[in-house]
């Protein structure tokens, strides 16, 4: 690495710029955006979770005063906005109504009359999947898969075997063996800010759209396609996001906020409220697992064998086989998974998207086979983990030995195997691996004539990434950052750039942004090598100036050569870098939690949680911690309490914060992070993605902790007093 | 939510005369199950009548003699915080320090927990187990009630139109009393209560045998429940773990639990079990307490 030791920007704890805005509420969101003469757009959602729509009936709504346009699927049969003759899961959009009042579009939704007949609700995913259960969504295509008796199944929309080695040679092979069934649940994302979403059409016809989102061009792009108009007759502006976490890579309301807008000729804002984003939401997928694992008397890993059921909602997405083997070697593998329809919305990404859900069975499986060998978990994984030279699922190559060094710091940190626990406290361990993305992005430099530099950039910011560019810029140009100013593009502006998903973000528009002041440096030094007759190779451009090595007090200022430059032949400094792909590699996340459990309520208290990640190089350490943390609460929770509580009818059981419990701070202890530095080959500075890794690991760890402390492994996430006391009693505890 | 008129009545018969004018009223003490109602239109009042700002409204006051009075403006936050009502009201202290978080606490009233009428109201198991009445007031002017009857039904009161709490009163407890609450919730704040346990417990003199005893089960049945048979199983006897822990099954027994997506009934029927025997132990620990530091004043 050129750049190791002299950094001065990059490897600082620089605070997020717009941190203090958002922190003390000055900060504009999607929601704060007032247009004049502005109408307020409000869904009427399905009640239930299966039905066939027989009528739809608009008048009395439309005559309230107030109204100004109903819209369902009969006035508009040309787009598929609207559900038309069937709804498949509570929440499905039914019609839209725009008046001059939120209250008043929330009076004209209850006018509108829809008859229903409601259809059997197909909730459980592996029920959804036998020959005589009832389909999900009327006629929908489905994989030709038959069961053990020969019947055809229903409801599978994707199906995929992985099969390595042989399996039965491999359980021959085994000095143990355990088998367990893992189910859990359907995940929301619960970023804080629902959506909100406000569209206006141009005096060319063009339509605006202000949303929040985690790429204007996805958006831009799902909108024009929702209501058939070319790409280039939509803009997206994103305001900053108040989270997103993978559910915002897509639209929820913007084209029906849209449509609303080209009816009426006004703009209109549509807002979700937290039960439609529970309803109508895009969250992760849930699953059944059922899991069988093998491994030798020394802990070597010998076979895997299982069946999962993705939980696939309406469209049966969910994810596939490949990470129930992932950071281990394991020679013999036989999995078969299934993405089965049900009647909930179709799921969206959540941080490292399908990873936790089959975390808490690969990490589960790995944890009881070393209890039961007498293997320490931790020894466990370092014997099976792999190292450099293997590839990570996915086929990226693993360049050096990230998973031991990463479960080892971690484990030394949390002083694994030396802390004194107390009775009915336990600990526990789990471990994931992520590959981040890199995708289309770009950076565009300009630099004022009094030297303060301005960067576009149409990659969104969600944790920081514009605040990581201004580091890099920084370094390469030796500006302090608080002269840099990052702004996001809209479609309009700036090229193509894909979403802020994916640890993409500071990955790619990091190198951009690398790429990009680098040019701006060549123009900065050749300007100066002119002005000061000295050959280039001779200058150091750091602190403001451009300054000859060896000859002190020899220098320029950055400020006169930008000044000079606006007016040379060659024009202004600047610099810009667009790009598409940058080879990536895996990054691997630790979790260790300690828990104390009340053997007699069930309860869980965390006690302490330490979380260490592999980043190749934290371009700043503050942010890398806060991802790292955000990561880890979101995935303990998943593991501890969180979690769609369906209904038998298929309706949402705990569509608020109250009843989908997710934790307050009073909940979470102070939480240790650690950050492994290997710097890989790509990525700015050696940087890896830091986004999604740490929200794998948590819930896995969390049943591992619980099963250290009272001797029971609780199978189902969230793993709730509920669950924990009849697992006691299962066992025979005392209450 | 709906257009209503917002009024703050500087005298209790001003609030009466308006709660009769307005027969679609809502009172409001702190708001915080109020205003969360009206914009999720739940409630759709056309009018507000505003009791924080009565006279004496935010007084918490005890005279040995009279016991304790709590005006209907008296916040979670001023009983949390109140040293006097951990020594003598411990349930009630307990219960009121746990509700939502400090923001919903500095507003919530624990008139309004009461008025409220939910079954999982964290201070009326306290307020029953240690024999609290309702002020009320109304057209035909002033009664009392004790809080174990005034909450009839969720959401229902025994209030009257026109009527409404002025405050609360608490007896001064005899010495060598002692109360505790706790409840079950799946995250520790901003929660609300899967179970909830109240127990007082009187000791007499000398002997120290359970001369009086209360236990309130909260969030198992439509209105905080007395468990009258184990507090039978308690009364006169010497308070041993194992008969604390029979009257405890008994409580689960006498429980009237629902399941839904917070609980099964059967898990909330063990919960009162398990926590009826941590409350009692607790309140007599309190009352052991309490009766010791008698004995070091004397």
């Amino acid at each position: 690495m050129a750049h190791d030791v002299s950094l001065k920007s990059v490897g600082q704890r620089t605070p997020k710029l717009n941190g203090p805005d958002i922190v003390t509420g000055r900060m504009l969101y999607a929601d704060d955006i007032q247009l004049p003469g502005m109408l307020y757009g409000r869904l009427l959602r399905s009640p239930h979770a299966h039905a066939r729509i027989l009528r739809i009936d608009v008048s009395k709504a439309r005559k309230l005063p107030g109204v100004v346009d109903v819209v369902s699927a009969q006035e508009v049969p040309h787009l598929s906005l609207f559900a038309a003759q069937e709804v498949c899961y509570e929440g499905e959009k039914v019609a839209a109504v725009a008046a001059i009042d939120p209250d008043i579009a929330e009076d004209a939704l209850a006018l509108i009359r829809v008859d229903y007949e409601v259809l059997p609700a197909v909730v459980d995913p592996v029920a959804a999947m036998a020959f005589d259960a009832p389909e999900a969504k009327l006629g929908a295509p489905a994989e030709d898969v038959k069961d053990e008796t020969g019947r055809a199944r229903h409801n599978v929309a994707s199906h995929r075997t992985l099969v390595e080695g042989d399996v039965a040679q491999g359980f021959a092979e085994a000095d143990a063996v355990v088998e367990y069934a893992y189910r859990t649940p359907f995940w929301h994302q619960t970023y804080l800010e629902p959506n909100a979403a406000t569209a206006r059409v141009e005096p060319d016809g063009r339509i605006t759209v202000w949303t929040s989102g985690q790429g204007s061009f996805n958006l831009r792009d799902a909108i024009a396609g929702a209501l058939k108009l070319p790409q280039g007759r939509v803009r997206v502006i994103l305001a900053e996001m108040g989270g997103g976490f993978g559910a915002k890579n897509g639209i929820f309301i913007e084209a029906e906020a849209a449509l609303l807008a080209q009816r009426t000729g006004r703009p209109v804002k549509v807002v979700m409220s937290r039960e439609d984003e529970f309803k109508g939401g895009r969250p992760a997928p849930g699953c059944c697992i059922r899991l069988k694992t093998g491994a030798k008397k020394d802990g070597t890993l010998t076979a895997v064998e299982g069946t999962l059921v993705w939980d696939g909602g309406v469209s049966g997405r969910g994810g596939g086989p490949d990470r129930l083997v992932d950071m281990y070697r394991v020679p013999n593998v036989k999995l078969e998974s299934f993405g089965v329809r049900t009647n909930k919305p179709a799921p969206g990404a959540y941080r490292a998207p399908g990873t936790a859900q089959v975390a808490v069975a690969r990490e589960c499986n790995i944890d009881a086979l070393a209890r039961k060998l007498g293997i320490d978990p931790v020894e466990m994984r370092l014997k099976n983990a792999k190292g450099a030279g293997d590839r990570a699922t996915g086929g990226a190559p693993i360049a050096g030995d990230w998973i031991r060094q990463t479960i080892r710091a971690t484990a030394e940190k949390a002083q694994w195997g030396k802390r004194p626990l107390k009775p009915n406290q336990g600990m526990g361990i789990a471990c994931g691996e992520w590959t981040n993305a890199s995708g289309a992005t770009n950076a565009f430099i300009a630099m004022a004539g009094d030297g303060s530099v301005s960067v576009l950039t149409g990659q969104v910011d969600i944790t920081g990434v514009h605040t990581a560019m201004a580091q890099i810029v920084s370094e390469e140009l030796g500006v302090p950052v608080e002269k840099i100013t990052v702004r996001l593009g809209d479609t309009d502006t700036v090229p193509y750039t894909s979403l802020s998903a994916g640890s993409k973000a500071a990955y790619s528009a990091g190198t951009a942004a690398l790429e990009a002041a680098r040019m701006a440096r060549a123009r900065i030094l050749k300007l100066a090598s002119e002005k000061l007759e000295v050959p280039e190779a001779d200058l150091v451009l750091a602190d403001e100036q451009v300054q000859v090595v060896g000859a002190p007090g020899k220098s320029i200022r950055l400020s006169e050569l930008a000044q000079a430059a606006i007016g040379s032949i060659e024009g202004p400094i600047s610099g810009q870098w667009v790009l598409g792909r940058i080879p990536t590699y895996p990054s691997y996340s630790v979790a260790i939690v300690t828990v104390e459990v009340d053997p007699g309520t069930g309860q869980v208290r965390l006690i302490d949680l330490v979380a260490g990640q592999d980043v190749g190089r934290a371009l700043n350490p503050m942010l890398v911690e806060g991802q790292i943390e955000g990561g880890a609460v979101q995935a303990v929770a998943y593991g501890w309490m969180e979690g769609y509580s369906y209904l038998p009818d298929g309706r949402v059981g705990n569509p608020n914060l109250l009843d989908y419990a997710i934790p307050t701070a009073m909940d979470i202890p102070p939480i240790t992070t650690v950050i492994v530095e290997e710097a890989c080959a790509h990525g700015p500075y050696g940087a890896k993605g830091v986004g999604e890794p740490p929200i794998i690991p948590g819930a896995a760890a969390m049943a591992n902790a619980v099963c250290d402390a009272v001797g029971v492994r609780v199978t189902e996430i969230p793993v709730t007093p509920e669950r924990v006391r009849r697992a006691l009693d299962e066992k025979g505890g005392r209450p | 939510m709906n257009a209503f008129e917002y009024f703050a009545p500087k005298t209790i018969k001003e609030a009466v005369a308006l709660l009769l004018a307005h027969p679609n009223a809502r009172v409001l003490a702190g708001g915080t199950d109020a205003l969360v109602r009206m914009k999720g239109r739940v409630w759709t009042p056309d009018a507000l009548v505003d009791i924080a700002q009565l006279p004496e409204a935010k007084t918490l006051s005890f005279d040995a003699k009279r016991g304790l009075t709590l005006g209907a403006g008296v916040t979670m936050r001023q009983v949390e915080l109140s040293a006097l009502m951990h020594q003598r009201y411990a349930a009630v202290a307990m219960g009121a320090s746990v509700v939502g978080s400090v923001q919903i606490r500095n507003l919530a009233t624990v008139v309004g927990n009461v008025c409220n009428a939910s079954p999982s109201a964290d201070t009326a198991p306290g307020l029953i187990a240690l024999g609290a009445k309702v002020r009320i007031a109304g057209p035909n002017g002033r009664r009392s009630m004790l809080v174990e009857n005034f909450m009839t039904g969720p959401g229902k009161t025994a209030l009257n139109p026109g009527e409404l709490v002025t405050g609360i009163e608490i007896p001064t407890p005899a010495p060598r009393t002692g109360s505790a609450y706790v409840r079950h919730t799946p995250r520790s704040a901003m929660d609300i209560a899967v179970v909830g346990v109240a127990a007082s417990v009187m000791l007499a003199p000398r002997t120290g045998l359970c001369q009086a005893v209360r236990i309130v089960l909260g969030a198992v049945a439509p209105t905080p429940l007395r468990a009258r048979g184990a507090e039978e199983m308690l009364v006169g006897q010497k308070l041993s773990p194992d008969l604390i822990r029979a009257a405890a099954e008994r409580a689960a027994a006498e429980a009237r639990p629902i399941s839904d997506v917070r609980a099964s009934a059967e898990f909330r029927r063990h919960l009162v079990g398990v926590l009826t025997a941590r409350m009692v132990q607790a309140a007599y620990e309190d009352a052991q307490q309490g009766a010791r530091a008698k004995r070091r004043a004397a």
